[in-house]
């Protein structure tokens, strides 16, 4: 076991510099370069630079050189002294930016996998169990309502809703009066009129994949004789169904988790850009389009990085539970 | 798939057992495993009402011209964000004699400049008879066929009829909700395909043999879905040739996202072989002299079928979505194509959803219908593919 | 037009009519009277310069103290900050920008030919640290920055120039210096009070000389610490006399402004703080130092949307942005009385609410020689059913026009604004028939090498009403057997392919001017002479420089027009600037380089009913940074 894991770990390695270098690729895909936006915004009001002018500023900023080199640069700063380069656009070193809105991100989706987690489980055994009941019937259909409704549309409706019949501060976690100041209990009320929104816009939307596979799994598994027998000698129903084929059945799940959090961190940016939330996409959306490159490239980096532990931890989980996995 | 011993038997090159001879003859009939499938299926009402549904919606990808009272692109400048009309059944002429006649009320129409808004009244004294197979704009059906006939619309083709209301331009709702269907419904059909094969072979082939293959897909399925799908889609979107046409670019980028979108299943398939290759059933086929392919293909991934639909019935609709969040971003189709991704687009906004909510429930109840139709209807395979259920 | 007289002398006119300079009686409105009585700051005579700036306000004297609720979109937004905040150079121009009068400088005289400038700074003018701001800070601006090779010309800074040749600097004491032309330069003053353009007063050099080689050696080695490949590099951050976004992002650097940057945007990137600048230097007719507002709080607001719900819920008290389209207005004047809010107009300065731009530098030959012959310019004119646009886009508000001066300005000229405007199908069809009579199967039209004719329109996605307008247009150029087409894009790629690149076929924008001041600096429709000549770079960069490699030399009457410009940059008398101007405008009619749809209606902003001293029509520009120049120091909540 110890041993495949530092295998594991090992492997990783390569796989993160195949990451690293796609990820600058991709960010130099788009033409331009972080200058021409800001030089447009600046003509559009008005300011404009000379060729001289604008070939110092790219300069300045390193991007006269050849990526080959910009990539160099910015790995050896990560590999040699931790420094992940700067953010051009916010002026800021680009690990104070991420660290800054990890928090926020990681307890919203976590709230979110928790929702997603505490409205599927139920509703997909139910779903199997009592198949093609009324009940199974309605559960799905709520479960794909969120699935078919854009996420932004939901968003903006729901905000739409809040403010018109709730007269609620719309947008962010916090109402402005509360922004700056310290935690305290009317603060966590308000985080939670605020909270609710983006938990079942992200929410709804993962519930539906997750009741299918669940309810297509358990289905399976309850056909299987050994359910039979179980029922066959006399186990209670509750039992019978809990004890073996929800556990088996729920190895999607756990091979989900390794992949589920980093898309969770980054499937929420369009929800989170709408409804205006300090999570880490819209940040990272941002810097794509600014093209920001060492935010962008940092990011990205990131994302891999909790996406491989993420799916190694969901590989040993996966063995721990189905013991009919064995490690090579 | 163990039920069917009897045919895989009789269709290996050189059996190692013996073959089993018919019972009783002719007595018994022999349905074929997508026959039994179909005749389960059948039995399945919701699921069966789910593929009319499908069946409906292609259908009207298929016919929109003539389905569709005008054009997507005749735009009435002064009607922006005009409501829905009602049909009325009967008119009342001079004599005041009643008389069956399909027609909606016209519109009566002020602007207020203060708050820049017009505002529509149903004007029923403008009775505007409306009627089936009329002569409208002109069009050519599927590209090739010049018609002038719709289905339903104004008997004077200058009369405005706007069922479903029109939306900031002035054009007609219904027409272009008709019209997004068959971009809509086509479009991500090609790309599901292609990362159900992707996912499926590699996922297959990397749970059965393991070792090298094993551990190369893994790195594969690594760097792919360790990388965040928006750095990607905007970067492939940005690098598509700009001489290329709004939906030959759209298509390539469903394309580029099916190509991504495959690990998930690829990692659940390789899950599932990982834990089937030693069940006893493979062991017997493998004994059987079975080849590899054949184990793999005829033997274990049958046993997943009832997965694979679940997933692919799932992926389907996603792609319908995913395309309304790439139109978000800015990089999903773009008008004056016409799909209810772009119609969605054009709804997210306050303004539509205080005071034009029907630019925003149309589109959404399509999308809805044929992602709750596609579920159902995937559902039925599914259960009717299982060969425990009974 | 605003110098009425050769050479002339500007000076603040208001005065406070209530008490001497000297009284006690700013100590009593002094907001800061805590931090005087700790000692943490100097009494309110002490961080006032002698003779500050006394500003009347709109309505009435206002209150101090508040907070003013803002909001940007987008983080790289910030140039829009000197709307709010920024706007502070030596001379400003009036609110109802009919000239300019003296702001950070106490005054200015131009001598008869406008060749020299004398400046008089206010004594005892402090920066926000407390430290004095004198012509060391303009002389470091001008020698050590402006004129520094390393560092670089700070930013387009051409009207420093006339003739081709440098204004020079000249340091009469520490209070006074003059700018020195051997040419006139007759828009000196204008381009100084123009949006962001002056930068003597953003440049503190007590701060800035730290980074500066000529002033610590270390300042290599100090930049290697922090990362950055040289001294130059970290300069122009500390600075951000390049970018506005790096200009603002900055706390640590003092300023002269009304408010400074205690969280800038960027050290949060949810919402930026500035607060009250202590040493301020104006004062309302009262005495009462200004700003009014203690601090202002920008909220960062990723989507519009998102603004517009929190303006209609009353969380913002002024907004003339991102929010204040056609399309929102209904949504926001039904949302006045729960938001308490009201509309406030924004007149449009904008030439035209869009402009089509045929790619007259066209790389491809076949295009090149056909967009440059005006008749089929005026073919596609003749083609668009502009009332239809007007109709749908800005719901009846508007007149077909191209691109030009508004009705009412002394330089309105009729044939420029509505020439080629009836929307005629059948005309454009009778001209396009003779330049262009074969067409294909399909109906449309074949080059002159038997190719369809393919234009396509590239525009940057984000300006949604254009979008619309081109939905409308394509038919209608269709129509007349031209296969236009349209792709939209992001804006760093239109700015790559359109403003920095001569393969498109065409494309739209909008802004230029529509008003003599403003079309006199910013003429780009009538003369091809920046970078925002866009519909014909080459031609744009031979007029600034014609040894650039791709600049391209263009025809006589093109040429001609650019050397009448020229002629008017160096005109200091204002009936020959008008006189100049006139021919510049009669001219761009007849060469007809580009054509419009409607001039643009006004708009309209929204501002909370509990704030004061806002002007309720105010002109929307960048030159005139709307509201700006309308005095944001003195709005108040009571």
């Amino acid at each position: 076991m110890l041993s495949y894991i530092i295998q594991r770990l090992f492997l990783m390695i390569p796989t993160m510099i195949g990451i690293s270098i796609i990820s600058f690729a991709i960010i130099q895909l788009p033409p331009g370069d972080y200058l021409t936006s800001v030089l447009a915004a600046m003509a559009d009001s008005d300011v404009n630079f000379s060729d001289e002018q604008i070939a110092k500023m790219r300069a300045n900023y390193g991007l006269d050189e050849p990526m080959i080199m910009q990539y160099v640069k910015w790995i050896w700063g990560i590999v040699s002294r931790g420094d992940f380069g700067y953010s051009f656009e916010w002026n800021r070193p680009v690990s104070e930016l991420i660290w800054e809105r990890m928090g926020s991100t990681l307890s919203i989706s976590l709230l979110s996998l928790l929702f997603v987690w505490a409205v599927s489980l139920p509703i997909g055994i139910y779903s199997a169990v009592n198949r093609h009941s009324l009940g199974d019937h309605i559960a799905t259909f709520f479960g794909f309502l969120g699935l078919a409704i854009p996420n932004f549309i939901l968003a903006l409706t729901l905000m739409y809703v809040s403010f018109k019949y709730f007269g609620q501060s719309v947008g962010g976690l916090y109402s402005p009066e509360f922004a700056e100041q310290p935690m305290s209990w009317a603060k966590f009320v308000d985080l939670l009129k605020h909270v609710w929104v983006p938990v079942v816009v992200i929410g709804t939307a993962g519930t539906a994949a997750l009741i299918r596979i669940l309810r297509a799994n358990l289905t399976d598994e309850l056909n299987k004789p050994y359910v039979l027998t179980a029922r066959a000698k006399g186990l209670p129903e509750h039992t019978a169904i809990l004890r073996y084929p929800v556990r088996v059945a729920l190895n999607p799940f756990v091979s989900a988790i390794g992949w589920v959090l980093p898309q969770l961190i980054s499937g929420i940016t369009i929800t989170a850009i709408v409804l205006n939330l300090p999570t880490a996409g819209p940040l990272l959306l941002r810097s794509l389009i600014a093209q920001d490159m060492y935010l962008a490239g940092s990011f990205i980096l990131l994302m891999g990085m909790l996406t491989l532990i993420g799916m190694l931890l969901s590989d040993i989980l996966l063995a721990l539970l189905d013991p009919r996995i064995r490690f090579h | 798939m163990k039920k069917h011993g009897s045919e895989i038997a009789m269709e290996e090159d050189k059996p190692k057992i013996t073959r089993l001879t018919d019972g009783a003859g002719s007595d018994i009939e022999v349905a074929g495993q997508w026959r039994l499938i179909w005749l389960k299926f059948r039995q399945n009402r919701v699921a069966l009402f789910a593929g009319w549904v499908i069946f409906f919606f292609y259908g009207v990808a298929l016919f929109c011209e003539f389905l569709a009272p005008t054009l997507p692109t005749v735009a009435q400048p002064r009607l922006t964000y005009a409501p829905p009309q009602e049909i009325g059944l009967f008119i009342e002429d001079e004599t005041g004699q009643r008389r069956f006649q399909l027609h909606v009320n016209g519109y009566a129409m002020t602007v207020d400049p203060e708050s820049l808004r017009r505002s529509f009244t149903s004007d029923p004294a403008n009775i505007i008879p409306i009627g089936f197979f009329v002569r409208g704009e002109a069009y050519d059906m599927w590209g090739l066929i010049p018609m002038d006939r719709h289905l339903i619309g104004p008997l004077d083709p200058s009369d405005q009829m706007n069922l479903l209301g029109t939306d900031k331009l002035g054009r007609d709702m219904l027409t272009r909700l008709i019209y997004g269907a068959r971009v809509s419904m086509s479009i991500g059909l090609i790309g599901v395909i292609s990362s159900l094969i992707i996912g499926t072979v590699l996922g297959a082939l990397s749970g059965y043999f393991g070792g090298w293959v094993d551990l190369a897909v893994q790195r594969l399925i690594e760097i792919i879905s360790a990388m965040p799908t928006i750095p990607l889609w905007l970067g492939f979107a940005a690098a598509i040739p700009l001489t290329w046409s709004p939906l030959q670019v759209y298509f390539i980028i469903t394309l580029i996202v099916s190509l991504l979108a495959w690990t998930s299943l690829a990692r659940e398939v390789r899950g599932r072989f990982l834990s089937l290759r030693r069940e006893d059933f493979v062991t017997a086929a493998k004994l059987d002299g079975s080849s590899t392919g054949r184990v793999i293909f005829r033997h274990i991934l049958p046993s997943l079928t009832s997965h694979i639909l679940a997933v692919t019935t799932l992926a389907i609709p996603t792609m319908i979505v995913a395309e309304t969040a790439l139109s978000f971003l800015g990089i999903g189709l773009k008008p004056p194509v016409v799909s209810w991704g772009v119609l969605l687009q054009d709804a997210q906004n306050i303004r539509t959803i205080s005071s034009a909510p029907w630019l925003l429930i149309w589109p959404s109840l399509a999308v809805i219908s044929v992602v709750l139709a596609f579920n159902f209807l995937g559902d039925g395979l599914r259960d009717a593919a299982d060969p425990y259920d009974s | 037009m605003m110098l009425s007289r050769r050479g002339f002398l500007l000076t603040s006119a208001a005065t406070i009519s209530t008490v001497t300079l000297a009284g006690p009686v700013f100590a009593q409105a002094d907001p800061l009277l805590s931090k005087v009585d700790d000692g943490s700051l100097p009494a309110l005579n002490d961080r006032l310069p002698k003779n500050p700036l006394v500003v009347t306000p709109t309505d009435r004297i206002g209150t101090h103290g508040g907070t003013w609720n803002h909001a940007l979109v987008g983080g790289g937004s910030l140039v829009m900050l000197v709307r709010y905040q920024g706007y502070e150079p030596l001379v400003r121009f009036n609110p109802d920008w009919t000239g300019v009068e003296p702001n950070v400088a106490e005054s200015v005289e131009v001598n008869d030919d406008a060749t020299v400038y004398s400046f008089k700074l206010r004594e005892g003018m402090k920066w926000s640290d407390g430290e004095p701001y004198t012509t060391e800070d303009v002389r470091f601006w001008y020698e050590d920055m402006f004129q520094d090779e390393d560092v670089g010309a700070t930013r387009a800074q051409g009207y420093w120039s006339s003739g081709g040749k440098l204004g020079k600097l000249d340091i009469v004491d520490d209070y006074n210096f003059r700018v020195v032309f051997d040419v006139p330069n007759g828009f000196f003053l204008q381009n100084m009070a123009r949006g962001s353009q002056d930068s003597t007063t953003r440049v503190p050099s007590h701060y800035l000389k730290q980074f500066h080689i000529k002033y610590n050696s270390e300042a290599d080695a100090l930049a290697k610490s922090q990362g950055l490949d040289n001294w130059v590099a970290l300069f122009h951050r500390e600075s951000g006399i390049m970018e506005e976004n790096v200009y603002y992002q900055n706390s640590k650097r003092p300023t002269i402004e009304a408010w400074a940057f205690s969280t800038a945007p960027g050290e949060d990137t949810e919402r930026a703080i500035a607060e009250r600048n202590p040493y301020y230097f104006k004062v309302d007719t009262e005495g009462k130092q200004l700003p009014y507002f203690d601090r202002i709080v920008y909220q960062m607001v990723g989507d519009p949307e998102v603004l517009l719900l929190k303006t209609l819920q009353g969380e913002i008290d002024f907004m003339g942005l991102y929010i204040n389209t056609p399309s929102n207005k209904p949504v926001l004047f039904d949302g006045k009385d729960n938001g308490n809010y009201d509309f406030f107009t924004m007149k449009e300065t904008a030439a035209n609410a869009m402009v089509f731009m045929l790619n007259l530098n066209h790389t491809d030959p076949v295009k090149h020689e056909l967009f440059n012959n005006r008749d089929f310019r005026v073919a596609m004119s003749h083609a668009v059913d502009r009332q239809s646009m007007i109709d749908a886009v800005f719901v009846g508000q508007g007149k077909p026009a191209q691109p030009s001066i508004l009705e009412g300005d002394p330089l309105h000229n009729p044939v420029l604004s509505y020439q080629y405007t009836e929307y005629d199908p059948d005309k454009a069809n009778a001209i396009l028939d003779g330049i262009l009579p074969e067409k294909d199967s399909e109906g449309f039209r074949l080059d002159k090498n038997g190719n369809r004719l393919t234009i396509v329109f590239e525009i940057d996605q984000a300006r949604s009403t254009f979008l619309d307008m081109f939905e409308l247009a394509l038919p209608n150029f269709q129509a007349v057997g031209i296969d236009a087409q349209m792709r939209t894009m992001d804006r760093s790629l239109w700015e790559t392919r359109v403003r920095g690149g001569r393969e498109f076929d065409a494309s739209a924008h909008r802004f230029g001017a529509n008003n003599s001041i403003g079309a006199m600096l910013d003429p780009r429709y009538f003369v091809p002479y920046s970078r925002n000549g866009f519909f014909a770079s080459g031609w744009s960069l031979y007029f600034s420089n014609p040894e650039n490699e791709n600049a391209i030399e263009p025809p006589a009457d093109v040429k001609a027009q650019q050397d009448r410009y020229k002629k008017l940059l160096a005109t200091a008398d204002p009936a020959d600037q008008a006189e100049i101007m006139k021919e510049i405008l009669q001219v761009a009619a007849e060469q007809f380089l580009v054509f419009g749809v409607t001039l643009p209606p006004d708009g309209y902003g929204i501002v909370k009913n509990d704030m004061h001293n806002v002007m309720p029509s105010m002109t929307n520009s960048f030159a005139w940074p709307t509201p700006g120049p309308a005095r944001p120091e003195q709005f108040f909540k009571g």
